[in-house]
């Protein structure tokens, strides 16, 4: 297993992540696939982190899984917050723009 | 000394003028009329004083100057001549009678002041047209004739009437002054210059830029153009039997007296312009102008046969005399087109004062029909109105028997035998409506339910005085033809016994005719008259259709144009030019609304656009 194999694989799970971003209603969707994204960047890391020998790319991790944590915690609050106002996750639904 | 007392002549009136409009205290006061017919006596004495001392000069003075660069500056002038001191004398001398006469006239009127002012602000204008020297003056003082006799005619502001017959005035005028416009700067081009007397040296010398002979005469046509506005040739008369309207003074002193013949006197005043040039006896320039005065002076006799009201009867007399004075600028004898407009404004101005009077006396009525037998009732009037009558029909030796007979002299010298039959003919029109006015106001028996009374003394005097002038104005023909003779061309004529033997006949067939069908006052002739020839009265009732010919093209052309001016307003200025800037400002708005769809898909996916196009950028930036 080369470095090559890792970094694709991380590459081609981004890419699934934004295009689930980009293409999903479910706002909760959307939220698993940004973590798909960072995930997906945490993988690169360790890719990297074993091919130069350096442990400097798993800290990285550390820190990745620690703001995805955060970050999901302050998503969900606020898709609940949305809901309780508009009782709705579809993202077409919410706007409150006119058509 | 000759100039200070002509700018002293010229401002006089003016500062009367401002000072009444400006002092209210002072309008309302009897001094106010009174300040005004003192400007005009001003012109009076000076003009006197110019005759007798034979006085002649020029002032100029620059008001706007162009002198660099070779150009010319804006001056305005005053001329001291013998033409200008024999129309001097006009003014004044008949201004002055009038203003006094007005003065009773307009007694008891609200806003007498306010007349006054107007009518002084018409004498600074009517003299700026006599005194200048210049083009540039002379037309600016023409529009301001033009405006006081719009001011003057709607004097009556409650009187809707007036108020148009006012407008009408003006804006004939102004058609025909582009013509007179067009005129003026040709012969600028031509001579270089706007001043009279360089003009006349420039065309006598024989150098004029460009094509001279033509340019000239086409340019001659154009200034004549100007004068049939002013002095209401056919076919632009139609404004003057409608400035009856203003109250009779202004009728007399400017609708008969001076400025209808500003016209005949600005031609006069460059005469050498219609001279034919090369020798031609004759060139198309005057004898159109000898045309147009033929055919306006036997029209408007023709009309004033069946006119009911006395002050249009003598409209339509005074358009018929000037067609006279313009025969004989045509016929090239301007002195004597000078002598008869000098005359016409004694007599005329004598008739209208007497028609005032006789309005006055009967209560503000002005149809013939309901007068009568005012001879016994108005005599001072009576007589004085037979004078001026006798004067105008040309009865020997009456001024207008001098002035009449020499232009169809004229007319018979130049070989215009066709001109000197209408000119005739119309001697006995003019016989024929005279009389008829005559006996249908002052013979027979009272017809109308006022108390006709006799004029005041402060109306009467400016009568007796214009009737002695127009008696003894006719002697003096001889010095006058000297006087003006030597300054243009005219002077050697006499009068032919042939013609004016011809002449008096056909004048005293128009005094028969008149006295048989209205005997000593009836009106049951003219009834039967008006049966037998409905056509022709109805022709002669409506001026020739003139003012509904008139009416149909104005209706017609600025329709059309005004349709043609609408549509290219609609389709290329609301439509186009305004309208394709906003639909594409609505057309890109709508689009850019897309952007703020509130999807957030959309969103998202703009954004990670934007990191890939800023991640290849840096790529780009990165390979060196």
């Amino acid at each position: 297993m080369t470095v090559g194999h890792l970094v694709t694989l991380a590459g081609v799970l981004f890419t699934l992540g934004m295009l689930g971003v980009l293409s999903r209603r479910n706002i909760l969707i959307v939220l698993l696939s940004v973590e798909l994204m960072l995930n997906a960047a945490a993988l690169a890391f360790v890719a990297f982190a074993g091919y130069h020998k350096n442990l400097d790319g798993q800290v990285m991790v550390f820190f990745a899984i620690a703001v995805a944590a955060a970050e999901v915690a302050v998503g969900l609050a606020l898709v609940i917050a949305l809901f309780r106002l508009r009782v709705t996750v579809d993202a077409d639904q919410v706007s409150l723009l006119k058509r | 000394m000759t100039v200070f007392l002509a700018w002293l002549t010229l401002l006089a009136p003016l500062v009367a003028a401002v000072v009444l409009t400006l002092l209210p205290g002072l309008r309302r006061s009897p001094l106010g009329p009174r300040l005004a017919i003192l400007s005009v006596l001003v012109c009076a004495g000076t003009s006197f004083l110019f005759l007798v001392s034979g006085a002649e000069d020029e002032g100029k003075w620059t008001w706007m100057d162009f002198a660099t660069g070779g150009g010319r500056g804006i001056e305005l002038g005053v001329l001291v001549d013998p033409l200008s001191k024999m129309m001097l004398l006009v003014v004044g001398w008949v201004g002055s009678a009038i203003f006094l006469f007005a003065l009773g006239y307009m007694k008891g009127d609200p806003s007498i002041g306010r007349f006054f002012a107007k009518f002084a602000l018409f004498v600074f204008s009517m003299l700026g047209i006599v005194l200048s020297n210049n083009f540039l003056m002379i037309f600016v003082f023409w529009e301001l004739v033009g405006a006081s006799s719009y001011l003057l005619i709607g004097y009556y502001t409650d009187r809707p009437s007036a108020v148009e017959a006012g407008k009408k005035a003006f804006l004939t005028n102004r058609v025909a002054d582009f013509g007179f416009l067009l005129g003026i700067l040709m012969i600028w081009r031509l001579t270089g210059s706007f001043h009279f007397g360089e003009i006349e040296a420039a065309v006598r010398s024989g150098k004029l830029a460009g094509d001279s002979t033509g340019t000239l005469a086409l340019a001659s046509f154009l200034i004549f153009v100007g004068a049939m506005g002013k002095s209401a040739q056919m076919p632009f008369h139609v404004w003057l039997p409608d400035a009856m309207e203003g109250p009779t003074p202004v009728s007399a002193l400017m609708h008969a007296a001076t400025m209808v013949a500003a016209g005949v006197y600005m031609v006069i005043r460059v005469f050498f312009c219609f001279e034919p040039l090369g020798g031609a006896d004759w060139g198309w320039a005057p004898g159109f102008v000898a045309m147009t005065g033929g055919v306006t002076a036997i029209l408007a006799a023709t009309i004033a046969l069946v006119q009911r009201d006395i002050k249009k009867v003598l409209a339509y007399s005074t358009l018929s005399q000037l067609g006279y004075m313009v025969m004989a600028l045509g016929a090239g004898a301007y002195s004597i087109a000078m002598f008869h407009l000098t005359t016409h404004a004694f007599f005329k101005g004598l008739l209208f004062l007497c028609a005032g009077s006789v309005i006055h006396g009967c209560h503000h009525e002005q149809d013939m029909f309901a007068m009568g037998g005012l001879r016994k009732k108005m005599p001072v009037t009576f007589w004085t109105f037979t004078v001026g009558m006798l004067a105008l029909t040309g009865i020997c030796p009456f001024a207008g028997f001098w002035s009449k007979d020499l232009i169809l002299d004229a007319l018979h010298v130049k070989h215009l035998h066709g001109l000197q039959i209408a000119a005739t003919l119309t001697a006995g029109l003019t016989a024929l409506y005279m009389s008829r006015a005559w006996i249908l106001t002052f013979l027979g028996e009272y017809r109308g339910h006022a108390h006709p009374h006799e004029s005041p003394k402060v109306m009467t005097l400016p009568l007796v005085f214009l009737a002695v002038m127009s008696f003894a104005i006719g002697f003096f023909f001889l010095s006058f033809q000297r006087y003006l003779g030597d300054w243009a061309p005219g002077g050697e004529l006499h009068v032919n016994m042939s013609i004016a033997i011809v002449s008096t006949a056909v004048v005293a067939l128009g005094y028969a005719a008149s006295w048989r069908v209205y005997g000593s006052g009836g009106l049951g002739r003219a009834a039967a008259m008006r049966a037998r020839f409905p056509a022709v009265h109805d022709l002669l009732w409506n001026k020739y259709y003139f003012d509904e010919f008139y009416l149909w093209v104005v209706r017609s052309v600025q329709q059309a144009v005004a349709r043609v001016c609408r549509g290219f307003e609609e389709n290329v200025i609301v439509k186009g030019l305004v309208g394709v800037p906003v639909r594409f400002t609505v057309w890109v708005a709508d689009r850019s609304r897309r952007l703020q769809a509130g999807r957030l898909n959309f969103y998202a996916y703009v954004f990670v656009g934007g990191v890939t196009v800023f991640l290849l950028f840096l790529l780009a930036l990165g390979v060196r």
